[in-house]
């Protein structure tokens, strides 16, 4: 039996009520006087079967509207990780019985950051830069290795000891590293004389018109001359780019175990 | 916003987007497409945008291309022009459950008052959230939920019946 219609005034009573716009007491009294009244209570209840519920619907899709992000990262990470471990124990195996290269007659000093290059090569004309990156950026330090066809000791101001492939390396290394402050100079220690002829600050441009292949190769070089000393290289493997693509650049670099940033390349 | 947020609403928004278009629209192609055109302003929009404001922002924009939507489509009947022998009979209702049926009156009441209702009910959405949504100030959002389930009641028949 369909209940007779009742006012508008009622009709917002039973919709406040059923909103929780009433306060307590307001609604208590509104109870009471739905209880003791049957039609009224029929239209609270068809008012209150009104009330949705969230159906059990779900987009099916989702994955076509998600947008890719750096998965590619991390399958050029691993890939380059394995491949750069592979590289390094055949290397480590194949080349055990060389001996370590001799490190060049070094001494070395730690100097501020902002001391400039210039002076060392005014000072000790046979001076060579490498940047360290350390893990804070804030402590970036320089380090100024200079060569001494007499002194065969190598020692570091802060006892640190001096890491001989620095030394080993350097004649190899031609390009400019990607995160390096400071130039790289090629000197050998066997021809400081040309080195001297040669301590001139290159222009950036030579990196950059060195081909991606000279980069590999030199980091070829920089990783198989590592393992010939008989050190370990540090392959780091890192995004340059914040941008939110889901292809950032990446930048690969050797290190040493000091963070001496030896060779790094973008592989792109 | 980052691509992990804007995945992450994807997850948490995709669903609730397409329910809403699906109760609107009626029809699961035209849903979808509106949860694309919805995400995809948003991703547009990502460095605008922040994910606690994003479910917001994608209610707004799921509405507005529903309205969009509406406009190129024949005008829905409003509950008042519609005449009794289009509502469906108590004794037709009885086959469905309570929710079917209401689901069914629920196409019958105008766009504005299903909108209002849908997001009172299926997302718990306040007067003002839904007035930033739809346009519309509070009274007006609140008078439109007080006429859609006033319909609802008309549509549904005989309460004693439902029970």
């Amino acid at each position: 039996m369909k209940p007779s219609p009742i006012s508008e005034e009622q009709e917002w009573q039973l919709f406040e009520l059923l909103e929780g716009n009433l306060s307590t007491i307001e609604a208590a009294n509104l109870r009471k006087q739905i209880q003791g009244d049957a039609n009224l209570e029929a239209h609270y209840k068809a008012m209150s079967h009104t009330y949705l519920t969230p159906s059990d619907i779900h987009f099916t899709e989702k994955e076509l509207l998600k947008k890719r992000q750096s998965k590619r990262t991390v399958y050029f990470y691993t890939s380059m990780s394995a491949a750069a471990t592979i590289a390094i124990l055949w290397f480590f195996s194949a080349n055990r019985a060389i001996q370590p290269v001799v490190p060049a007659q070094l001494q070395l000093t730690t100097t501020e950051s902002q001391r400039p290059p210039t002076t060392n090569k005014a000072s000790n004309p046979s001076t060579l830069v490498v940047t360290t990156e350390a893990e804070s950026k804030k402590n970036a330090k320089v380090v100024v290795i200079t060569t001494s066809e007499q002194n065969l000791t190598t020692t570091l101001d802060n006892s640190q000891t001096v890491h001989p492939l620095i030394t080993a390396t350097e004649p190899i290394r031609k390009v400019r590293n990607i995160n390096d402050s400071v130039v790289r100079k090629t000197v050998s220690p066997q021809s400081t004389a040309s080195a001297l002829a040669s301590i001139d600050r290159p222009s950036p441009k030579i990196a950059q018109q060195k081909t991606k292949k000279e980069l590999l190769k030199s980091f070829y070089l920089d990783a198989r001359r590592m393992i010939e000393n008989g050190h370990v290289p540090h392959i780091n493997v890192k995004t340059v780019n914040n941008d939110e693509d889901w292809m950032p650049e990446f930048q690969v670099g050797l290190t040493l175990e000091n963070n001496v940033i030896l060779t790094s390349f973008n592989p792109e | 916003m980052t691509v992990s947020d804007y995945n992450k609403c994807v997850d948490l928004h995709s669903s609730a987007i397409f329910r809403f278009a699906l109760k609107q629209l009626r029809n699961p192609d035209d849903a979808k497409e509106i949860v694309q055109i919805t995400f995809e302003k948003l991703w547009m929009k990502r460095d605008t945008v922040q994910i606690d404001t994003a479910k917001s922002y994608l209610f707004t924009t799921a509405y507005h291309s529903m309205v969009d939507a509406w406009r190129v489509q024949k005008p829905t009947e409003d509950v008042e022009t519609l005449s009794p022998a289009k509502h469906p009979t108590t004794e037709a209702l009885a086959y469905d459950g309570l929710m079917e049926t209401l689901e069914k009156a629920l196409s019958q009441i105008s766009q504005i008052q299903k909108t209002v209702i849908l997001l009172r009910d299926y997302e718990g959405y306040s007067y003002a959230e839904i007035g930033e949504i739809t346009g519309l100030n509070e009274a007006q959002v609140k008078v439109n939920i007080f006429r859609g389930r006033q319909a609802l009641k008309e549509i549904i028949g005989n309460p004693n019946n439902l029970i």
